[in-house]
C-alpha cells in the first residue's frame, strides 16, 4: 500500500529557521520532515510520508498572506499530497493565525484534509470556526510546547482514521474543537425519550450533554429614545416576508442571505396593492390576505397624517426570517442602519412573525 | 437609532437581546387579529403600533417588554 503524502507547514521556529529576527522569512522549502514533523513521521509509521515541509515567517505570513497562501498551494499542488498537518502552533498567535489560514486555502483548493493544533484560546481557533470548513479539523493543544508529544499523539490518531477511510465522527469522539456543523444522524432512541432522560439526569445533579448547545450572544447596546417623536422619521423594517408580487428579487423560502426595501411612496395601505409573501417559517395566509399584519402601513400614515411623527420613510426594509444564520442577520442589520442613516431615518417599527 | 420590535415570540425576543420588545398578537399576524371586524382590527393595530412608538420614546437599561393595552382580541 502506497504512503499517504502529506505535507507539514511550520513557521520560521519550529522549521529551525531561527527566532523572532527570521520572523520576516518568506514561504521556503525544506524536503521531508523538520523539527516536530520528525516527531510526527515517526507516529504516523508508514501509512503516510511527510514528503516536504513548507515554513513562512510569522510576519511575513501577516504582511502577505495572499502570496504565502499562493505559494504554500503551489508547493502542495506540485508535491501532489494528499494531507496537510499545519503547527501545532499552541498559544501563538501569528503562528496560530497562519495554520488556520493555511489549512483553509490548501484544503479548499485541493479538496484535502488539513489539521491543525493550538491552545483554544489561540485567535487562529476563531478564523478556524469562521471558515466552517467541512475538511478542517483544530485539536486543541496546552498553552506551550510542553505539550507537543500529547498535541502530535491526537493528531496522528485522526490522521490514521482517515488514511484508513473511516468517517469522522462528532468532536467529543475524536477530539477536535467543534466547527457548529448540524449533522443529521440516527439514533437507537426516540427524541423523546433522550429529552426525558437529559431531564431526569439534569434534574438529579447527573452530568448531561446537550445535542444543540445554545450560541450565547453579545448584549445590544441600548440606542437612546426619540425625545420629540414630532420630528421624527420613522421606518418600518419587517421579517414576514411580504415582498412585491413575482417575489422579483428571488428571496428563498428558508435562510435568505440579502435584504431590500420596497417603496410603499403614495399608499395608504398595503391593501391598495399585491403582494406575495415569501416565507417557510410561518402560516402566510392572513399576511397573504393583509399585508397590514406584517407592514403596519394603513396605521402608520394615519398617525404620520396626524403628525404622531414627523415622516414615514417611503421604503420598508425586508428580510424574510427563516431560519435565518445570526452571522448573517448581524450583517444585515448592519447594512439596513446604514442605508437608514443616510436616508435620515431616526427610529424603527419593527415586525417580527 | 431606537428599535421597537413588534412580535408574538416576546420571550424569544428578549433572550436574543431586543431592547424594546412590543408583544404581538399571533405569530402568523403580529398586528392585528383577522378574527376581529375590519374595524377592531385597525383598531388593535393601531395601539400595538402605537406600544411601539412609546416603546422608542421611552429610555431602557436592558431587554424590556412593552404590552399594548388589549381591550378585545379572539387570542
Amino acid at each position: 500500500m502506497s504512503r499517504v503524502r502529506v505535507l507539514h507547514y511550520l513557521n520560521q521556529y519550529f522549521a529551525g529557521i531561527g527566532g523572532e529576527e527570521k520572523a520576516d522569512v518568506p514561504v521556503g522549502l525544506v524536503e521531508g520532515a523538520v523539527g516536530p514533523g520528525k516527531r510526527l513521521q515517526t507516529l504516523l509509521g508508514d501509512s503516510a510520508q511527510i514528503v516536504a515541509t513548507a515554513y513562512c515567517g510569522d510576519n511575513y505570513f501577516n504582511d502577505h498572506p495572499n502570496e504565502a497562501q499562493a505559494a504554500i498551494i503551489q508547493i502542495a499542488r506540485e508535491r501532489d499530497v494528499k494531507m496537510l498537518v499545519t503547527g501545532p502552533a499552541f498559544a501563538s498567535g501569528r503562528y496560530g493565525f497562519a495554520c488556520a489560514e493555511v489549512c483553509h486555502a490548501v484544503s479548499t483548493s485541493l479538496d484535502l484534509y488539513a489539521i491543525t493544533g493550538m491552545h483554544p484560546e489561540n485567535p487562529g481557533v476563531e478564523r478556524y470556526k469562521q471558515y466552517k470548513n467541512r475538511k478542517v479539523f483544530l485539536f486543541p493543544t496546552t498553552e506551550t510546547v510542553s505539550g507537543m508529544e500529547k498535541a502530535l499523539s491526537i493528531m496522528t490518531q485522526f490522521l490514521s482514521k482517515r488514511i484508513a477511510g473511516e468517517t469522522v465522527k462528532p468532536p467529543h469522539e475524536e477530539g477536535y474543537l467543534p466547527r457548529d456543523f448540524r449533522i443529521d444522524e440516527f439514533k437507537s432512541q426516540t427524541s423523546a425519550v433522550r429529552a426525558v432522560n437529559m431531564l431526569l439526569d439534569r434534574l438529579a445533579g447527573r452530568p448531561f450533554f446537550t445535542e444543540i448547545p445554545v450560541e450565547s450572544l453579545e448584549p445590544i447596546p441600548v440606542a437612546p429614545p426619540i425625545l420629540d417623536l414630532s420630528k421624527a422619521c420613522l421606518a418600518i423594517v419587517s421579517t414576514s416576508g411580504v415582498v412585491p408580487p413575482g417575489n422579483p428579487d428571488g428571496f428563498r423560502g428558508y435562510q435568505n442571505t440579502k435584504w431590500k426595501k420596497y417603496s410603499v411612496d403614495k399608499l395608504d395601505s398595503m391593501s391598495e396593492r399585491d403582494w406575495d409573501v415569501v416565507h417557510g417559517g410561518y402560516n402566510i395566509q392572513f399576511m397573504k390576505k393583509n399585508p397590514n399584519y406584517g407592514i403596519p402601513l394603513d396605521v402608520c400614515r394615519e398617525m404620520e397624517k396626524e403628525g404622531v411623527f414627523a415622516r414615514l420613510y417611503p421604503y420598508y426594509y425586508m428580510f424574510p426570517g427563516a431560519r435565518g444564520l445570526i452571522s448573517e442577520t448581524h450583517r444585515i442589520g448592519r447594512e439596513m442602519y446604514l442605508d437608514m442613516k443616510a436616508h435620515g431615518v431616526d427610529g424603527v417599527i419593527q415586525v417580527d412573525t | 437609532m431606537p428599535v421597537g420590535v413588534i412580535t408574538a415570540m416576546t420571550m424569544l425576543s428578549k433572550q436574543l437581546g431586543a431592547n424594546r420588545v412590543v408583544t404581538g398578537t399571533k405569530i402568523p399576524h403580529p398586528c392585528g387579529d383577522p378574527n376581529l371586524s375590519p374595524e377592531a382590527d385597525k383598531s388593535l393595530r393601531r395601539e400595538i403600533v402605537n406600544t411601539a412608538l412609546k416603546s422608542i420614546q421611552t429610555e431602557v437599561k436592558g431587554p424590556t417588554v412593552f404590552v399594548p393595552t388589549v381591550t378585545y382580541t379572539t387570542g
